[in-house]
């Protein structure tokens, strides 16, 4: 496999006034050229973490040991001045919120020129034309006009596009795209991941993508990571975790889809209870309070994560008795 | 059915694009208070600078037969005790004062934006050493501060606006730092980050520009602070030495005659209240029209 991203163990752990939260523990996965990976999980579960992490723009209290090999280069340990030239020109990223990821005291054109002047020796007058392409390119119509104007004149699909034109201007071959379309109506959503998918296709990217809609990941992405408590659960192929799903907890991600023909009369599934505090994490089994298969072991054995299929990892002590869950 | 379009051509949805500094300065323009008090503090000013050069005195001719004259057509602000012409030395003291207050706004301005901004990005042991500074500054009863140096080093109208540079640049700094903490924390600052911008372009073309605003709105009421406190100091005896006049040292020399001809007390002390009163006014002005939730039109 050619691996672009190679992440093996990747921790990040903060310290707090009230002790050491370990929100990332032990993480791997890798990403190869041109496919979109799906992180996906409830809020807390360590997904944002991650990626900020690859990035490196955790503020200071935050701890990161293991390794992160993109494009040969150690993310984790690679100096400051090494990330910032990584930043924006290898690797882009996109954020939850479109209305508040842009500067509004600029036009958004400048702002996506911006990004081509901190990385490439050009004109600002090249920059700007960059940046009126980059805006052609994810769909934003009469982009020359467009880019002369402020973030308040546009709406949030508009805004959420200019941030990917921002994110690809200097052909990043990563894409990190966290809850890209979260703050967004549904129809807006659609639109937004048609544009996401373009812009790969176009020019070869890897996506990264962290979500906590499952829906979303199901028409997007080739292979899904589940996260709880800051650990893998399972990953796999696309059709591995919908239709050959093996670990509990994604199973209950997967019923607390609401179903679009809609259930009449009945209440939306949902998992009872709530992640553990990552400051006293259960002893065993992190998921094991929660769950509907849950013995007398998952309370005082820790899971591994184990092989049940070519590339199709879970973490469930009881995964052999269980069986595929559906 | 009737024309339901709105009758206000304000309501028509436009394609114009306006920057926040254009609707903001709409927002100014129709301020009716700041735009009044800009108008007459442009009028001071000019007068200040120019009405002088009209006069067919300068500010420190004297002449001994026209010792206390009363304001006359000749004299509009009448003489003082050996005889110099009094409008011409207010206005000159008016433009002193002025100048001072200027050079106070910018040198305080320089000082206390690089100071703040180095203070709220940068924070833990510099933001502490900077902020523990402005606290001690601002402690410290400063009029009597000002009055040790100033005896030192304020007799010249630039030593003078040195010293009070000193002291009042905490107050831009405390505002720009306040300032660049809020928006270090915004999303569009991680993004920014996220694109590889570095600490210095973070902080200069994405934060900064930010700040002007509220900047603005202080600069204006240090300009008020500094021809006060300025006038205080020379009043005092402490400030810009005579022969130069500036407002303060003007009324601490007529202050004896409050009895017999007051005007000679109140001209002078008359127009520093108005300038400080037309300064705020356009401070309140500013303030309104940069308050992005500001909804008056």
């Amino acid at each position: 496999m050619n691996a672009l991203l190679d992440v093996q163990n990747l921790s990040v752990s903060f310290r707090t006034e009230s002790g050491t939260v370990h929100a990332v523990k032990e993480v791997s996965f890798s990403a190869s050229k041109g496919e979109t990976l799906a992180m996906v999980g409830e809020t807390g579960c360590g997904k944002s973490v991650t990626a900020l992490a690859l990035m490196r723009l955790l503020d200071r209290s935050a701890t990161i040991k293991g390794s992160a090999i993109f494009e040969g280069m150690d993310l984790v340990s690679a100096s400051e001045k090494e990330m910032r030239a990584i930043r924006g020109a290898k690797i882009g990223m996109i954020f939850q919120d479109p209305m508040t990821a842009l500067n509004p005291v600029f036009t958004v054109g400048d702002q996506i020129a911006e990004v081509v002047l901190v990385h490439r020796e050009i004109t600002k007058k090249a920059a700007r034309s960059v940046a009126v392409d980059m805006m052609d390119l994810v769909g934003i119509p009469d982009a020359r006009r467009r880019a002369t104007q402020y973030p308040h004149e546009f709406s949030g699909g508009m805004r959420q596009r200019a941030m990917i034109a921002m994110a690809i201007a200097n052909s990043p071959s990563l894409l990190i795209a966290d809850e890209p379309t979260t703050a967004l109506d549904v129809t807006v959503q659609a639109q937004v991941m048609e544009v996401l998918r373009n812009v790969q296709t176009a020019i070869g990217l890897t996506v990264l993508l962290i979500t906590h809609d499952l829906g979303l990941v199901a028409g997007y992405a080739d292979r899904i990571q589940v996260m709880y408590a800051g650990q893998l659960v399972e990953s796999g192929e696309l059709n591995q975790i919908f239709y050959e799903t093996r670990n509990p907890y994604t199973r209950a991600l997967l019923d607390s889809i609401p179903s679009q023909l809609g259930d009449h009369g009945q209440d939306l599934h949902t998992i009872g209870g709530s992640p553990p505090s990552l400051l006293s994490p259960p002893r065993g089994c992190q998921f094991a309070p929660r769950c509907r298969y849950v013995v007398n072991q998952c309370i005082t054995d820790k899971p591994t994560l184990e092989s049940v299929s070519p590339g199709h990892l879970t973490r469930c002590l009881r995964v052999s008795e269980i069986g595929v869950l559906s | 059915m009737t024309d339901s379009r709105p009758e206000n051509s304000e309501m028509v949805l436009t394609d114009e694009s306006l920057s926040f500094g254009q609707l903001a300065f709409r927002r100014f323009m129709r301020h009716k208070l700041a735009m009044t008090s800009l108008v007459l503090l442009i009028v001071m000013i000019s007068a200040f600078f120019f009405a002088g050069r009209l006069s067919n005195y300068t500010f420190d001719a004297v002449d001994v037969t026209k010792r206390l004259l009363s304001p006359s057509r000749e004299h509009p602000f009448g003489t003082d005790e050996i005889g110099r012409d009094l409008f011409v030395r207010t206005m000159l003291g008016g433009q002193y004062s002025v100048r001072v207050a200027l050079q106070v706004a910018l040198l305080a301005t320089a000082l206390g934006t690089v100071l703040g901004a180095i203070a709220g990005f940068w924070g833990r042991w510099v933001d502490i050493a900077i902020s523990q500074v402005i606290n001690l500054i601002l402690i410290v009863p400063s009029l009597i501060v000002l009055a040790v140096f100033a005896q030192r080093f304020g007799s010249s109208p630039l030593g003078l606006a040195v010293v009070l540079s000193a002291l009042l640049w905490t107050r831009i700094a405390r505002v720009v730092r306040g300032v660049v903490m809020q928006y270090k924390e915004l999303e569009f600052v991680l993004a920014a980050k996220a694109v590889g911008a570095s600490p210095a372009r973070i902080v200069g073309r994405h934060i900064l520009p930010n700040v002007v605003g509220s900047v603005l709105v202080e600069i204006t009421l240090l300009l008020g602070t500094a021809i006060v406190l300025e006038s205080t100091l020379s009043f005092l005896g402490l400030g810009v030495r005579p022969p130069i006049p500036t407002l303060g040292n003007l009324i601490q020399q007529s202050k004896g005659a409050i009895d017999d001809a007051p005007l000679r007390v109140l001209l002078p002390g008359f127009i520093v209240v108005l300038f400080v009163l037309f300064i705020n006014f356009l401070g309140d002005g500013l303030r309104d029209a940069l308050d992005p939730r500001s909804k008056r039109q």
